[in-house]
């Protein structure tokens, strides 16, 4: 069943927006627009008590966005559905694939810290104890880099409220490991979050020619950000502003041979490659859709998801509940099987000529829904096609990281053309993870991966004429 | 004599190689250019824009369109200039300063060169000095795109410097809205392409 649980609160006014009054009292709300109110995400109902919106009293009960209502009185009800809350117990990924840890006597803690999710392990004698994972609480501030960024620059005061936010959720990891006997931590993450994480601000990585302020991050103690452990803390460095630590990590830990290529699928996707010519690097803005954003039942992989689809009414939905939507593994499987059965064209049309699918009852696509999607694998392919042909050579091995890759079906991803045909794939898992568990159990790692952030020629995608033809070619379904 | 009816199936297909040769045959038999465009392009360039904004075509099939549409008109630009021929009027398009996205601003200009306009193409990273050179080459109307919420604002910028000037600006992509436009100032909105075709018609006729 969809969780049809209904909060209802008082609420006193106050000059606080009210999501941060719910988010502080346990109520966080879907704030993936950042609170611009173009979401819809965070829709409650008003109950009783005087609210405006946009300079208006609305009539009550009425629903409306939180994020854009103000109480006019001392106090007033409302009741916010669970599905407009943060979802938690998403699918998220803490495993990788190769490789075994380095010895290490004392217990550590290893951090994967994503612009969605932050995944965490604790590790002690080479084995790894525990396992923890959430979302990251900047997601209220915008659910994708630039947003962060643009709010970071807003003052001061936005830095350090996202800087807090990062290490709040970090905290809750911590707590759940035990951190207070461990004798290192060490975090990789993209180089927008490893920035604001360090309290630096990341306006020039938003800006042209995008140089990260630092890339190299010091060593420190990790109670000096507010995290609550005494250990020292140590950062993966970055390549450039859009191929962070997060993909150095990966490098060093997959060591690419010639011939073989790292690609990271996510809002943005990345692209590392072993060419002939040495390692080259680029990075292809994908966008959200295959997050769920932008797609009118698109959700992340949390429960409710359709996250297998075989064909009409056949699906498998994570935890086994009734439908709520659909997040990316599940879209992409729609477009192989549809296009498959004859009933999408090339263009992603639906065939017969209708605008929208139903899936199931409280689920379908539209049209325009499919375009997003068809615009999302576009980037990735073209990316990958244009890299390749700038290098005049092709991968022959290519290694896929991050989560979404852990649960797409690859022949569906090959089938609709989002990743190349006749190339040897491995899933690599969370290879962000593995790299900061090496940091973690072998500080003298450090050199290693301060080397690897050296070597990458980072391509920008737009100066290669051959990409707006292979984005192009690449929208449509093979 | 040339199959004008082929040529505006293969723009609409998408079909870069039919469109080439096609044009380059009715250019080898001296088919007056203004047929070629008049009969072939131009009206196939508006047919897949109205199926556009009916929702009968989204963004990829009108890219391919485009991108058909380009190959012919390449072959035929040179031979445009040298005929003098007469255009709807001058609009220069570009993407913001900031900004390095150029597969949107491209489609607004092949189409508005699809609809008969003469088209200043500006590139990317265009800042205020970029537009200036535009109005002083006789562009009557500036066309910015943007798509980084980061750049946005640059659009304000230009409105603001070119305000009490002659010249219309018309803003647009994916970030960008009605409601924005009205904010800054702007003269105008393209929802998508075929909007930003409209929105030059409708500024040219007020002219
Ligand atoms: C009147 O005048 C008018 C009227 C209408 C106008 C108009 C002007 N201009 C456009 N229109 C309208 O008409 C067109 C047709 O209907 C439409 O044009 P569009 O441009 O909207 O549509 C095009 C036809 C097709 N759409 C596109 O071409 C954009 C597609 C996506 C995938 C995209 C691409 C391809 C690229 N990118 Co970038 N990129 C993304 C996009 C994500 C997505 N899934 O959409 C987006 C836009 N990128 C983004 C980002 C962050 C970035 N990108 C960057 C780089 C790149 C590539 C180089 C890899 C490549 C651009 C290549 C090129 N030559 O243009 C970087 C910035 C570079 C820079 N300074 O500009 C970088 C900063 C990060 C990076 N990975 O390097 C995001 C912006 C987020 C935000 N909040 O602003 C993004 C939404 C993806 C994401 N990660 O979420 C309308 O908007």
């Amino acid at each position: 069943m969809p969780d049809k649980t209904i909060h209802r609160l008082t609420i006193l006014r106050s000059a606080e927006p009210l999501p941060e009054v719910l988010a502080r009292h346990g109520f966080p709300l879907d704030l993936r627009c950042g609170g611009k109110g173009t979401c819809g995400r965070c829709l409650i109902k008003l109950l009783n008590g005087r609210w405006e919106c946009d300079g208006q009293e609305l009539p009550v009960p009425i629903q409306a966005k939180a994020c854009q209502v103000r109480l006019l009185s001392d106090s007033g009800e409302i009741a916010i559905p669970e599905i407009s809350l943060q979802q938690r117990n998403g699918k998220m990924s803490s495993d990788w694939a190769f490789g075994s840890l380095p010895e290490c006597a004392e217990p550590v803690i290893a951090i994967d810290l994503g612009t969605t999710t932050i995944a965490a392990v604790k590790i002690h004698q080479g084995r790894i104890l525990k396992r923890a994972s959430c979302y990251n609480a900047q997601n209220r501030f915008g659910d994708n880099i630039i947003a962060r960024i643009s709010h970071a620059e807003g003052s001061a005061e936005s830095l350090v409220e996202l800087q807090r936010a990062a290490v709040a959720s970090i905290n809750e990891l911590l707590a759940e490991l035990e951190a207070e006997n461990v004798s290192r931590i060490a975090i990789a993450g993209n180089t927008v979050m490893s920035t604001i994480l360090h309290g630096i601000d990341p306006s020039p990585l938003g800006k042209i020619p995008f140089i990260p302020p630092l890339r190299v991050f010091p060593v420190r103690k990790a109670s000096e950000l507010g995290l609550k452990a005494e250990a020292p803390l140590y950062t993966v460095p970055a390549i450039s502003a859009y191929i962070g630590g997060d993909l150095t990590a990966g490098l060093a830990e997959l060591r690419l041979a010639p011939g073989e290529m790292l690609v990271d699928i996510g809002t943005n996707c990345e692209i590392i490659f072993h060419a002939p010519q040495g390692l080259v690097c680029a990075a292809a803005a994908a966008g959200p859709a295959f997050e769920g954003a932008g797609i009118h039942c698109g959700m992340r992989a949390v429960d409710g998801a359709i996250e297998h689809y075989f064909g009409k009414d056949k699906f498998s939905v994570i935890g086994d509940t009734d439908p709520k939507g659909i997040c990316g593994s599940g879209m992409l499987d729609f477009l192989a099987v549809e296009r498959q059965a004859g009933h999408l064209n090339e263009f992603g049309r639906l065939q017969p000529q209708r605008e929208t699918v139903a899936l199931a009852p409280e689920v379908f696509l539209h049209e325009r829904d499919i375009a997003q999607l068809l615009k999302a694998k576009a980037a990735v392919a073209s990316g990958i096609l244009a890299l390749e042909e700038h290098c005049q050579s092709q991968a022959g091995k290519i290694f896929l990281a991050g989560g979404f890759a852990q649960y797409l079906n690859l022949n569906n991803a090959i089938a609709i053309g989002m990743l190349p045909a006749g190339r040897e794939y491995c899933i690599a898992g969370n290879t962000s993870l593995a790299g900061a568990a090496h940091l973690a159990c072998q500080p003298d790692f450090t050199a290693t991966l301060e080397k690897y952030i050296e070597s990458p020629q980072e391509i920008h995608l737009n100066s290669l004429p051959a990409f707006e033809d292979h984005f192009i070619d690449n929208l449509m379904l093979s | 004599m040339t199959d004008f009816a082929a040529l505006q199936a293969a723009v609409l297909k998408g079909n870069r190689n039919d469109v080439k040769d096609i044009v380059q045959q009715a250019i080898d038999n001296q088919e007056d250019i203004n047929a070629i465009l008049d009969r072939g392009m131009i009206p196939a360039m508006r047919e897949i824009g109205e199926r556009f904004s009916r929702n009968e075509a989204y963004v990829p099939e009108l890219l391919i369109a485009a991108r058909a549409m380009q190959a012919g008109l390449t072959l035929l630009e040179p031979l445009i200039a040298a005929s003098g021929r007469k255009t709807l009027g001058k609009v220069a398009v570009g993407t913001v300063k900031g900004d390095l996205h150029d597969i949107g601003k491209n489609l607004v200009a092949i189409m508005l060169k699809g609809a008969g306009y003469d088209v200043l193409d500006l590139g990317v990273n265009c800042d205020i000095g970029k537009f200036e050179e535009a109005v002083a080459q006789g562009a009557s109307i500036l066309a910015c795109s943007s798509l980084l919420t980061t750049t946005m604002p640059y659009m304000k910028e230009v409105v603001e410097h070119f305000k009490g000037r002659k010249v219309k600006i018309i803003i647009g992509g994916a970030p960008v809205t009605q409601d924005y436009a009205d904010e800054i100032g702007a003269d105008g909105y393209g929802e998508d392409a075929n909007g930003a075709v409209k929105i030059v018609d409708k500024l040219f006729q007020e002219a």
